[in-house]
């Protein structure tokens, strides 16, 4: 809550300051224009009353106060001076300070005003004779019109402010609500659903950013969890069979005395399978080290034709009645478009996966391994003739230790296809996998190639 | 030497597989191709759509990203053969037009799929192809899946999962 009250606060202050500065402007600006305009209104009263008093000796005050404007509380003053006056009297009858008339003597005109009341004075010479000539009325703007318009923009100030209080409000929470989606979403993985990854809603911005790398952390540390998984069973497996045979062996020939030769025969059998036992445990350490690696994964180069290749002799060698047939008839001639930057552990893990489950669920039938590569990608899809996915259960291929309804007479344990899609993932590729019931499956797998080598382009 | 080849298509990834076929049986006597892709276009005759007609965004239209992808797959096999591979439209609508783009291109010969009917492979330049006078060879391309469920064979897949057999000859 305290990022989010943060944000409002500044918004609002943000807000609360552009407002307000523009409201002052708004107001000084409008004062000193009006003030400008009125004076100069007053100093042409001036001038005209000087002229039609002065000069045509009242002649023309009739025309005057038919064409001009009465100003409220207009009046206007004329007094002669001499030469030794001070100016103390005229002052003091109008009320006004006396600089404003030595200001008049001195720069011919000058300009005061009290509360509402504005005088524009001028100095009018006639023959001989010095007039100081005053007119002086009662600023109407600033009486109504300025009152008005000061409360109006004070009203527009204060609604403002209460819509910038709202939007501010709403928006710290709009901004925040992803954030606070995430944190929800996070609760609900944990150790039990560490399959599940929070919304991408693909439009590249911050919060996106965020759930994608907490998204990218899933990934590896799942892929632990499963590896781990994965090891365990496979290793009491796979130990299992060879010392079963050891014992069995065993046990018969002490079970009674028996001649030399069958003994050297029995001892060269329980060799022979101690060594299996050595060569599956050394297996089994190259799996734990793909899965248990503390420190983070290095990747260099692969060489995905030769992987496939070795992938090959790793599943033929685990079964011999694996049928691999690769598939190079689409294969680039450049061997640079074949390397991608990866693990070369995890990538045998994640394609020994595929091509076995291959084998295995199609009866060792043939298991075709084809290559290609576009200009991006290199597109890897292993095809099979074996029992397939039933369709209503391929939303669920992915989840740990799912195993579907025609897998009833091949053993498994459901770790294979998500430890190989989160491997996939990690080398920043995509998994399809297509089947028909009771004819087969595809498994297309698209991978980055390592160096984008520029040479001649397409168009 | 270099051949300048001329395939018709509808830029679907079904039509790569004459092409595939082309490169695959070739003998060693062309060193690379220059292959244009072409596709017969009826362009609108209103003029507003004249004057804003763009063939680089109506070919954008017409092929997918899956058929650039398999383009390059292809290509990127037959790195040596091929030369060049372009798409191009023909908008024209005679027998001479079509000529003077064979030869503006200087193509050497036309290969047609015939296991299609000729008017869906050749994609609106069936007339023409009959009385042009540089060579037209016809190869038949039998497509057997190698996977028997043609629906999910849609896309790059297809490309990896058919097998193709061949007969050609010259017409």
């Amino acid at each position: 809550m305290k990022i989010q009250l943060k944000t409002t606060l500044i918004l609002f202050s943000a807000l609360l300051f552009i407002i307000g500065l523009f409201y002052f402007i708004i107001s000084f600006s409008l004062s000193n224009y009006e003030y400008e305009d009125f004076y100069r209104l007053l100093e042409i009263r001036a001038k005209t009353t000087a002229k039609t008093e002065i000069d045509k000796g009242g002649s023309y005050t009739d025309i005057r106060s038919e064409f001009f404007d009465q100003l409220p509380h207009e009046r206007d003053f004329i007094f002669e001076v001499s030469s030794k006056k001070t100016f103390r009297f005229e002052a003091d009858s109008l009320k006004i300070p006396t600089h404003f008339f030595t200001k008049i003597m001195l720069e011919g005109k000058a300009r005061f005003n009290k509360d509402s009341f504005f005088y524009s004075g001028i100095k009018y010479i006639q023959e001989d004779k010095t007039f100081i000539v005053i007119a002086s009325a009662e600023n109407y703007f600033d009486y109504h019109h300025a009152i008005y318009l000061k409360n109006a923009t004070f009203f527009a100030l204060v609604s403002s402010l209460i819509f910038s209080i709202v939007i501010s409000i709403f928006l710290s929470k709009y901004i925040f609500k992803p954030l606070t989606k995430i944190t929800e979403q996070v609760k609900l993985i944990s150790s039990e659903h560490l399959h599940l990854r929070l919304e991408l809603k693909n439009n590249n911005d911050e919060m996106d950013h965020l759930a994608a790398t907490f998204n990218d952390m899933l990934n590896r540390i799942e892929t632990a969890f499963e590896s781990q998984n994965n090891f365990i069973s496979n290793a009491s497996h796979e130990l299992r069979t060879p010392l079963t045979s050891i014992i069995g062996f065993a046990d018969v020939s002490l079970s009674k005395e028996r001649a030399v030769d069958d003994y050297i025969e029995t001892i060269k059998i329980i060799l022979e399978e101690a060594e299996k036992l050595d060569r599956k445990t050394k297996a089994l350490l190259f799996l734990a080290q793909t899965g248990f690696n503390g420190k983070s994964m290095k990747f260099k180069l692969v060489r995905m034709d030769q992987l496939l290749w070795d992938v090959k002799e790793t599943v033929e060698k685990i079964n011999p009645e694996s049928q691999i047939f690769i598939d190079t008839s689409l294969m680039p001639e450049n061997p640079k478009k074949l390397k991608i930057q990866g693990n070369e552990q995890l990538l045998h893990l994640a394609f020994s996966n595929i091509v076995s489950n291959g084998c295995k669920y199609s009866d060792y039938k043939t298991v075709t391994v084809s290559i290609g590569v576009s200009d991006k990608h290199i597109i890897i899809v292993v095809t099979d003739q074996g029992i397939g996915i039933p369709s209503n259960e391929m939303p669920y291929i992915y989840d740990p230790f799912f195993r579907a309804s025609n897998t009833k007479n091949y053993e498994g344990y459901g770790i294979g296809l998500p430890l190989t899609r989160n491997i996939i993932k990690i080398h920043q590729g995509q998994i399809l996998v297509s089947s028909e019931e009771n004819q087969g499956t595809i498994v297309q797998i698209k991978l980055p190639i390592a160096s984008i080598i520029q040479e001649k382009s397409l168009f | 030497m270099v051949k300048n080849i001329v395939i018709p298509s509808d830029f679907s990834i079904a039509s790569l597989s004459l092409l595939r076929t082309i490169l695959d049986k070739n003998s060693t006597d062309v060193s690379s191709f220059n292959i244009i892709l072409l596709r017969g276009y009826e362009t609108n005759d209103s003029i507003t759509d004249l004057l804003f007609f763009s063939k680089e965004q109506v070919i954008e239209d017409l092929s997918s990203n899956e058929f650039l992808e398999s383009l390059m797959i292809l290509k990127n096999r037959f790195e040596q053969e091929v030369n060049s591979i372009r798409l191009d439209l023909f908008t024209g609508f005679t027998k001479q037009a079509f000529e003077h783009y064979l030869q503006a291109n200087q193509v050497h010969e036309i290969y047609i799929d015939s296991s299609f009917p000729s008017e869906k492979t050749n994609y609106l330049l069936h007339k023409f192809i009959q009385k042009v006078s540089i060579p037209t060879i016809e190869i038949q391309v039998i497509h057997q899946l190698k996977v028997a469920y043609p629906e999910k064979n849609s896309g790059i897949l297809s490309l990896f999962t058919t097998k193709k057999s061949v007969k050609s000859k010259l017409i």
